[in-house]
């Protein structure tokens, strides 16, 4: 019992020996710095605030950098050869942390993608797109055919012959007619996919507060800032020399005078909401009266 | 009308290969490394010409050099730089000048979302080549480690705002996993009484006697002196919008765990109530739960041997 202790107590000394020689025969990797360097592993930098020796800087200028780009680099690889290491095909990888210096960005952040009026109504009532086949049994050559394009099923524009409906005027070319309904269907979808494009291309107030603003920016700010208060710009002074702009929203001053009047007070509502209905063939903008209506 | 305008405005690819090359272009949520443009100026000394030309070279593969001559004042107007920010879809620029007002001026630049966020003129004082160097090269697309030293970099704005201009440009792709071997280049901004100098250095992993290597450096240039010059930063809104962050690529938060000091987890754990008939407690061997028509038989024995007694 007693040898073995002396064995295991050796072989402790041995160590701590040869550990001392190995220390001896490398140089060290040991970095000392006053204030402990900040370190962004993910971007692989370090950033030492710490004086360096600047006796005789100006002549052994290149040296004393390199000495304390060495010092910088063993700090940095210190930590990195700390972090998790992942060995694959005689390649060892190490895992870095995310980076934390915040960077700017290339270009904005990409907003997603305006949904279609289609799409708006579609999400509004709840309705799901169904898959829908891509081909259809063709009645005449009892096979199935594509949906849609080429050799398509219940193809109606090789029929050489076509039924002239019983109100139809028995003399228009019923040929011409279909073809027209499909260009018409066509150049219809696809005013209504520019008018989804024109839509989403629409851009919003451009009132951003930037540090070098523009005529046009200085501009839209004052006239937004006019109206922005509780009688909407109604009571708002004058600056001077100052040009309101011309369209400065609708004034409906008419309708306002004539919901006021006593006799319109005093009908039925059933009779209101008939006036009301007759003002909308003359085009009078209705809501600013229901407004009124529920008001009285 | 609104649809006649907009089919003006709208830019589409005629070619799949076109759609492709403009869906590169766009705004992603990862984005991209960024492209440095090394432009010439009207006139440039030769210190100048050799030292975007070097810059450029560490900077590979994501660099683009302009070889002819652009007679531009980026101080004074930023509309041809953003031309060419747009046309290389670049968005970090190196403008290399010299007047007798400034002579062997650097500007050093980046745009966000195709206009100027921020330039920083530096002036060469000295300038040693690559080439000047006869030492063996890195290889061209590394990583490279960068090395800030002075305090002014955390103390002064405009200083402060040149180090992340300076990472920005030279820090590389972002990568996950790095390759121990690969990391061989180091490159260093020292600040000293006012004067900032580049340094860039391969490294020589030595043995230490431990699994941590002892780094050794070995100067390969280019090297510069430089001096501040003008500078143009961008304003704290328009930073702001820079630096915004995604939504989606932030860490969604975890309800109930929270990480201490030491960095273990702690957590909540909300567990349904025990069942006790189901609790395991002493085994004994009277207590033992047996088929029915082995208990009526043990029973039986033990009226058994009761009897005898």
């Amino acid at each position: 019992m007693a040898a073995n202790i002396e064995s295991e107590e050796a072989t402790t000394i041995n160590d701590v020996i040869s550990a001392a020689k190995t220390r001896e025969k490398y140089k060290p990797i040991e970095v000392n710095k006053q204030i402990e360097p900040e370190t962004d592993l993910g971007n692989l930098l370090i950033a030492d605030i710490n004086l360096f020796e600047r006796k005789n800087f100006k002549k052994e200028k290149d040296e004393i950098l390199k000495k304390v780009a060495r010092d910088n680099t063993q700090f940095l690889f210190n930590a990195i050869w700390k972090l998790p290491i992942e060995k694959s095909e005689h390649v060892v990888l190490v895992k870095l942390p995310e980076a934390s210096t915040v960077l700017p960005r290339e270009k904005p952040i990409p907003k997603p993608k305006p949904l279609t009026k289609w799409q708006e109504f579609a999400k509004r009532k709840g309705i799901r797109k169904q898959k829908r086949g891509r081909k259809l049994w063709d009645e005449t050559s009892q096979t199935w055919k594509p949906r849609w394009g080429f050799k398509r099923a219940n193809d109606n524009t090789n029929e050489w012959l076509i039924e002239v409906p019983g109100n139809a005027d028995p003399y228009e070319d019923q040929f011409l007619k279909r073809e027209q309904e499909k260009k018409e269907r066509v150049a219809k979808n696809d005013f209504q996919r520019l008018k989804n494009i024109g839509r989403s291309q629409k851009k919003g107030s451009e009132l951003t507060p930037t540090q070098k603003p523009t005529r046009n920016q200085v501009k839209a700010t004052i006239n937004a800032a006019r109206v922005s208060n509780a009688s909407m710009g109604k009571f708002t002074p004058k600056l001077q020399n100052e040009t309101q702009p011309k369209k400065s929203g609708k004034k409906r001053k008419v309708l306002l005078a004539f919901t006021h009047c006593r006799r319109w007070q005093s009908t039925s509502k059933m009779l209101r909401l008939t006036v009301l209905y007759r003002c909308k063939q003359f085009q009078l903008h209705l809501s600013i009266l229901f407004i009124q209506e529920f008001y009285i | 009308m609104a649809a006649k305008s907009a089919s003006k405005d709208i830019k589409r690819a005629k070619t799949h290969k076109g759609r492709r090359f403009l869906e590169a272009r766009e705004p992603k949520l990862v984005e991209n490394t960024k492209t440095t443009m090394f432009i010439r100026g009207g006139r440039t000394s030769e210190k100048v010409t050799q030292a975007l030309k070097d810059l450029c070279m560490l900077k590979k593969p994501h660099s683009v050099l302009f070889r002819r001559k652009n007679v531009l004042r980026p101080f004074e107007d930023e509309t041809s730089l953003e031309f060419f920010s747009k046309k290389n879809d670049a968005s970090t620029f190196v403008f290399g000048s010299h007047s007798k007002k400034r002579p062997h001026n650097l500007v050093f630049g980046r745009f966000f979302d195709g206009h100027i966020l921020d330039m920083v003129e530096l002036g060469i004082e000295k300038f040693a080549s690559l080439q000047e160097f006869k030492t063996e090269k890195c290889a061209a697309g590394t990583k490279p480690c960068l090395v800030f030293v002075g305090e002014v970099f955390d103390s002064d704005p405009e200083y402060a705002r040149l180090k992340n201009l300076l990472i920005d440009m030279f820090r590389g792709p972002n990568a996950e996993n790095v390759r121990l071997q690969g990391l061989e280049h180091v490159i260093q901004f020292t600040e000293l009484d006012g004067k900032i100098f580049l340094r860039s250095y391969r490294i020589q992993l030595k043995k230490s006697g431990t699994r941590t290597p002892r780094v050794e450096l070995e100067e390969i240039g280019p090297s510069l002196d430089l001096v501040k010059r003008r500078v143009k930063l961008a304003s704290d809104d328009l930073w702001k919008r820079a630096v915004k962050k995604p939504k989606t690529l932030k860490p969604k938060k975890t309800k109930n765990v929270s990480h201490d000091s030491f960095g273990s987890k702690l957590a909540n754990i909300h567990m349904q109530r025990q069942d006790y008939s189901k609790l395991q407690t002493r085994k004994m061997k009277g207590l033992k739960r047996k088929p029915d028509h082995q208990k009526d038989n043990s029973r039986a024995k033990k009226q058994r041997t009761a009897k005898r007694r």
